[in-house]
């Protein structure tokens, strides 16, 4: 069935161009104000949860110990969620909001303000909220309800035990197919975007065999990594994506405008704070606009249509969490980090644009895969820091690549948390082979529209899974007691009269002797 | 999490009888610890006549209940085990019933400090026609080992004959350490209800239980799992 998606989109790919990207575009415009209320209610739903006394409950049962250690599961958490995207939209986001304030503003500190709150919001917390209710569904439905870890535990609420028959291979079969061609096209888009950074840096030349070689090297590295599993490969991975990444952050930090990111960083938090009701709730109801389309509501149908993959990541490896944990940890942290980040690389491009000679932004805008390498060629050292960068993007790469193929291989395992090797080799592979069809015969674009488009009836899905989750939630800690149901007709009634009490015997080697009780 | 241990186990226990002609005669208290209709009981209650025995549910022990059940639905067992050596047996409903429990139900004894809190539930005065259910409190005095190996749990409240049999449950975990055998006795194997001793040094208010993990043990040797 993937194989022939696959064929039908390298063949068909104008038509299913011309079928979804309508659709994509019918859905923000349309269903922009649903998506708006929905990342509202879902932040609400899950720090409610998070402050209430349901934060008690240890996923895994009160017995459990936690899988990771906090920082391998912090360096996990992020690497899968947010990965790529922040490396080239943490520089181009706010150079975009910058020169285009999407909220008309009077002059250029608050076009920079607003810049970097907007920025902020994409990528924080409402964003990880989303995640956050998903994970926290499935890790509590699958590790305290004993339901397999897999997309149709979610569902179980609503379709009870049919999720055990042909509605949950459904559902299984299409988050399976969803999750393939996230990563897949992910994956074809990325490696277009390291060559075009390659291109850019060393002139190598931007064409379909370097990119499958491109393709090659990160899916064996993924491969590998998945193969080892968790512990020693995924896990590896990540921590050492993450050193990398922090290297790059410091180095930045320390050779850009240190004290404008200092002062930034915090004003732009407090200015995120301070306006997230207006802009997290802003419908451009007044201004009658369409600037939502391609970023705010675009955002969201994405950040919901990737949930049910980082969701399961993030619930594969936050076992042994109280809730309360994993709350704090899925939402604070990686927004903070998010929000580092974005200070760090955001207020460094603005600052080039405003104090820099300017000329900046527009580069960048019209440039988003090079945004990170044109940022890092004005600072010094940029061959070794851009050395640097391409390690950065492609070990992004690979964590997302491994963390979608074990996604996958749990799906596909029935729920089991520790698929079998043959499997994930396969999946692993599989993903690889798919990018590189997408990449030669096109349609990558397409079905990435597909995908985002998805969000909306997911989107549904994850109101609902609010009050499934609650109410789960509510049977498990509530008085929990022994209930016994007669199945047919009642017990028979009987007199009870007395009758003598027994003796107590415990079988010994010495027997009780009479005489000693006297 | 839950308003108190009591209401967990509440529904555990049952009315341990035994059927004869038109009528049915009280021994203890049994507790149900498994979704197929498994109970563990005392084994010294059903003396080696493993026939015709029932168990009954008290009626809703929240409400004011009259003190004696005249009359009362009463549900066939089976003997599936026991174990005389350390005092435990294992029952079955057998007729086929939807039953759930609730999570947690089996604590650990070896880890059990001193002075933690317990309760156990059964039918005090069952031996004396009032059978309502109750709840009483203690604190583990003290942990000790028979000759045999047998590990008793001793607590500081003086059981009644009717709550031999019962759940013994910690209150810090909710859940059970022990089943109740009966009033402990400072004799040569420790275990008596010294019924016909009335010397003070022999009557005590101290009782005992054996470590639920014989219970565990015989349940997973028929091939259940509980947590």
């Amino acid at each position: 069935m993937i194989i022939g998606f696959v064929i039908f989109s390298i063949f068909f790919n104008e038509i299913l161009g011309d079928i979804f990207n309508p659709l994509l575009n019918g859905i923000t415009t349309n269903a922009g104000w649903f998506f708006t209320l929905t990342v509202n209610v879902i932040l609400l739903f899950v720090l409610y949860l998070m402050f209430s006394r349901y934060g008690d409950i240890r996923l895994g049962g009160d017995d459990a110990d936690p899988d990771f250690s906090t920082t391998s599961w912090f360096a996990m958490l992020f690497s899968a969620g947010m990965g790529i995207g922040v490396l080239f939209y943490g520089v181009a986001e706010p150079m975009f909001h910058f020169i285009n304030p999407p909220i008309p503003v009077a002059n250029q500190t608050e076009a920079a303000h607003q810049a970097m709150a907007f920025t902020f919001l994409h990528w924080g917390l409402h964003s990880w909220a989303i995640y956050a209710l998903i994970g926290l569904a499935l890790a509590f439905f699958s590790f305290n309800k004993g339901l397999p870890l897999s997309i149709r535990t979610i569902f179980y609420p609503l379709l009870g035990d049919r999720i055990n028959g042909a509605w949950g291979n459904l559902i299984d079969i299409l988050a399976t197919v969803a999750t393939l061609f996230g990563v897949a096209t992910s994956l074809g888009f990325g490696v277009q975007q390291i060559n075009a950074g390659l291109s850019h840096l060393f002139g190598i030349e931007q064409s379909t065999g370097v990119q499958m070689v491109l393709i090659v090297i990160i899916t064996s590295i993924a491969t590998v990594s998945v193969v080892k599993g968790l512990d020693s490969g995924i896990k590896k991975l990540s921590v050492l994506n993450i050193r990398l990444a922090i290297l790059l952050l410091a180095f930045v930090f320390i050779c850009g405008p240190t004290m404008f990111i200092l002062n930034g960083f915090a004003e732009n938090i407090g200015y995120y704070l301070h306006k997230i009701t207006v802009i997290s709730t802003w419908n451009e109801t007044f201004e009658n606009t369409n600037w939502q389309n391609t970023w705010t509501v675009f955002y969201w149908a994405w950040w919901i249509a990737w949930s049910p993959f980082v969701g399961m990541f993030i619930a594969r490896v936050s076992r042994g969490r109280t809730i309360r944990e994993f709350l704090m940890g899925v939402l604070c942290v990686p927004t903070l980090v998010t929000f580092l980040w974005m200070t760090v690389f955001g207020n460094t491009a603005l600052y080039l644009e405003m104090f820099g000679g300017g000329g900046f932004a527009e580069v960048v805008t019209q440039n988003i895969p090079l945004s990170l390498f044109l940022l890092l060629e004005r600072l010094p050292l940029n061959t070794i820091t851009s050395i640097l960068g391409v390690l950065v993007v492609v070990s992004f790469f690979v964590t997302s690549s491994d963390s979608g193929s074990m996604v996958i291989d749990i799906i596909t395992a029935g729920g089991n948390p520790d698929p079998p090797i043959p499997q994930r080799l396969f999946w692993a592979i599989l993903e690889g082979a798919v990018a590189a069809a997408l990449l030669v015969g096109g349609g990558l674009a397409a079905l990435q529209s597909a995908v985002v488009a998805t969000g909306l009836p997911f989107g549904v899905v994850l109101l609902v899974l609010c009050f499934s989750l609650k109410k789960g939630l509510n049977e498990y800690l509530g008085v929990q007691t022994f209930s016994v149901k007669a199945k047919k007709g009642k017990p028979k009634k009987f007199q009870i009269e007395s009758a003598d009490i027994p003796p107590v015997i415990f079988k010994k080697k010495k027997q009780k002797k009479d005489a000693s009780n006297v | 999490m839950y308003k108190n241990p009591g209401q967990k186990f509440i529904g555990a226990c049952f009315i341990l009888l035994r059927k004869r002609e038109n009528s049915v005669v009280f021994l203890g208290t049994a507790f149900l610890v498994h979704d197929e209709g498994y109970l563990l009981t005392a084994t010294h209650i059903i003396e080696n006549d493993f026939e015709n025995l029932m168990v009954a549910r008290a009626r809703d022990p929240e409400d004011f209940t009259r003190l004696s059940l005249d009359e009362v639905a009463a549900v066939s067992v089976e003997v599936v085990k026991t174990d005389a050596y350390h005092n435990v047996a294992v029952l079955k409903l057998k007729k086929g019933f939807v039953i759930e429990t609730p999570d947690y139900l089996i604590g650990q004894v070896d880890n059990l400090k001193l002075g933690t809190g317990l309760i156990n539930i059964g039918f005090p005065y069952g031996h004396q026609d009032m059978h309502m259910l109750a709840i009483r409190s203690s604190v583990l005095s003290s942990k000790v080992k028979l000759d045999n190996g047998t590990k008793l749990l001793l607590f500081d409240s003086m059981v009644h004959d009717g709550m031999t049999g019962g759940p013994l449950v910690s209150i810090e975990d909710e859940r059970i350490v022990g089943i109740v055998v009966g009033r402990f006795s400072p004799l040569d194997d420790g275990g008596d209800f010294s019924r016909e001793n009335n010397s003070p040094e022999y009557d005590t208010s101290m009782s005992y239980a054996v470590s639920i993990e014989y219970g565990v043990q015989m349940l997973s040797d028929i091939g259940l799992e509980i947590s």
